[in-house]
């Protein structure tokens, strides 16, 4: 059973300041609430996708190069002897898991093989790469493979050229995989100058995952910096490559702003029962309050002194006051501000 | 938007991430819960803090059978006892005289208002008033509950109440 009361505030909220969050997220590493990656664990998964990465480059390239050896040691061959010679390359499967990569490595070899035999006038068919290690030790017997499959290549007399001119051509065609990695897109926002006290917005656009070193994991990320300082990020896409940026936030001490609440109630309740004046950025201040009359009822030489609404130890009547602030900001330049307040009851 | 069962399964892993997310997800409205129960804002984000801390530290606890919600609010509510309770005892130092009084029915008349100064007013009673009135009329619970989660007499949670009530109502008074 719901009453007034229930309903009223059954769909209240009020939004927590940022430090909340962050001073859960703290208390959660320290009570192993939070999964941390140890350092050492780090360096495992980066040594594996590193190995990982640099394997299927070298996979690609190897592929690729042992292929043109191939094709090129068949143009020169087919004109002198017209051997034919199937290529693998119609029936290759194309592989895209990193186990395959080690089963694969004998097929070069393999390829290697057969160019070197090349010259006994045979022909000989080349088996899918699937085929299992062993195959290397097969090749051998390649001689009395008797299945010839008339499969010619393109026979492109035109391109004949000496072996090491052509490995070297193919050298360039190896490098094309590299120059066209999966690319990173991602934009970072600019370095904020903020003043002190004033929060700092941190915007990464696109990218996929993002890890602050505050270990906070959103695109955005608000900083209240005391002092001017770096946030490291680093972003990663779908596919893991990351990049890391350097944020650096300026705080500018030089700016200096005063707060003047417009009215207060000193009643006792315990809300507002002084008037306080909020600066930053400030070197000194004073102020002044004057009745309606022009009586000073309140003065001050410090920021940090309040009106409990008392003028000679009486409580002064709900009415208007007029203040006047001067203080001096962090370059030494004076600044004066007027204003009406209210004394409420 | 992650359902709440992946939620619930994440943040038992222990992934940041959906801590985050949970956190995200109900903090608002349990700083609004928390709100209730202190007179300043800044109490109400330290029981809101400690409370998500335990509901983190808690969460391989949490079987599912009542909602999210309702088990995070829970835990929410007893922080805020708890950071009352060393004090609870010179809260409900009650008179013997006072515990005669008679439980009349005041009716409270807040149509008017709005949440927020609803608020403010149940904010600004005395800390035993308001965690009964807190309580009783909005978590729901009975006198009896009450007498047994603060250590108190039946009695005491209902004259606590009637007072917290004719305190509001004096306070409403005032405004119209």
């Amino acid at each position: 059973m719901r009453n007034g009361f229930q309903k009223t505030f059954e769909s209240f909220e009020i939004k927590p300041s940022n430090g909340v969050w962050k001073s859960v997220h703290r208390e959660n590493i320290r009570l192993g609430n939070t999964q941390v990656m140890s350092l050492s664990s780090k360096l495992f998964y980066f040594a594996t996708a590193l190995t990982i990465i640099v394997s299927v480059i070298y996979f690609i390239n190897h592929k690729n190069s042992s292929q043109d050896k191939m094709v090129n040691n068949n143009n020169v061959e087919s004109i002198e002897n017209m051997t034919i010679v199937t290529t693998p390359s119609q029936e290759e499967p194309i592989f895209d898991n990193q186990e395959v990569v080690k089963e694969e490595q004998p097929k070069s070899n393999e390829q290697l093989v057969v160019a070197d035999i090349g010259n006994q006038d045979e022909a000989v068919e080349h088996e899918k790469i699937q085929l299992p290690v062993k195959k290397i030790d097969i090749i051998p017997i390649v001689e009395s493979d008797q299945n010839i499959q008339q499969n010619p290549i393109e026979n492109n007399i035109d391109s004949v050229k000496s072996l090491e001119e052509n490995i070297k051509s193919t050298e360039i065609i190896v490098l094309s995989p590299k120059s066209t990695p999966d690319t990173l897109n991602v934009k970072f926002g600019e370095n904020p100058i903020v003043c002190f006290g004033e929060d700092a917005i941190l915007t990464i656009e696109e990218g996929y995952e993002y890890s602050w070193n505050t270990g906070d994991y959103d695109n955005q990320l608000i900083v209240s910096p005391v002092e001017s300082k770096s946030y490291y990020v680093t972003v990663s896409n779908q596919k893991g490559i990351s990049t890391t940026h350097e944020f650096f936030v300026t705080v500018d001490n030089t700016c200096s702003a005063v707060f003047v609440p417009s009215a207060f109630t000193p009643n006792g309740d315990g809300n507002n029962d002084v008037f306080k004046v909020v600066g930053r950025g400030i070197t000194s201040m004073n102020m002044v309050i004057l009745s309606k009359t022009g009586q000073v009822v309140f003065e001050s030489t410090h920021i940090d002194q309040t009106w409990d609404g008392k003028f000679k130890g009486e409580l002064l009547a709900p009415d208007f006051y007029f203040y006047q602030i001067n203080y001096f900001d962090a370059k030494g330049v004076s600044h004066t501000k007027r204003g009406q307040l209210t004394l409420i009851r | 938007m992650t359902s709440e069962q992946k939620l619930i399964a994440e943040c038992k892993r222990g992934k940041a991430k959906y801590q985050k997310m949970l956190y995200e997800r109900f903090a608002p409205k349990m700083l609004g819960v928390c709100a209730r129960y202190f007179q300043r804002i800044e109490e109400a984000q330290d029981a809101l803090q400690d409370g998500f801390v335990k509901v983190f530290s808690n969460i391989d606890s949490f079987r599912g059978d009542g909602s999210l919600e309702g088990w995070i609010r829970r835990i929410m509510v007893n922080t805020a006892l708890n950071l009352h309770r060393k004090n609870l005892k010179h809260y409900y130092h009650v008179d013997i005289s006072e515990t005669e009084t008679r439980i009349a029915d005041i009716r409270l008349n807040y149509d008017h208002l709005e949440v927020e100064d609803l608020l403010k007013m149940i904010q600004s009673l005395p800390n035993g008033y308001r965690i009964v009135f807190n309580l009783y009329e909005i978590e729901g619970y009975n006198h009896q509950e009450i007498a047994d989660e603060l250590g108190v007499s039946l009695s005491t949670s209902k004259s606590q109440l009637l007072k917290a009530k004719r305190k509001l109502r004096d306070k409403l008074d005032k405004l119209i």
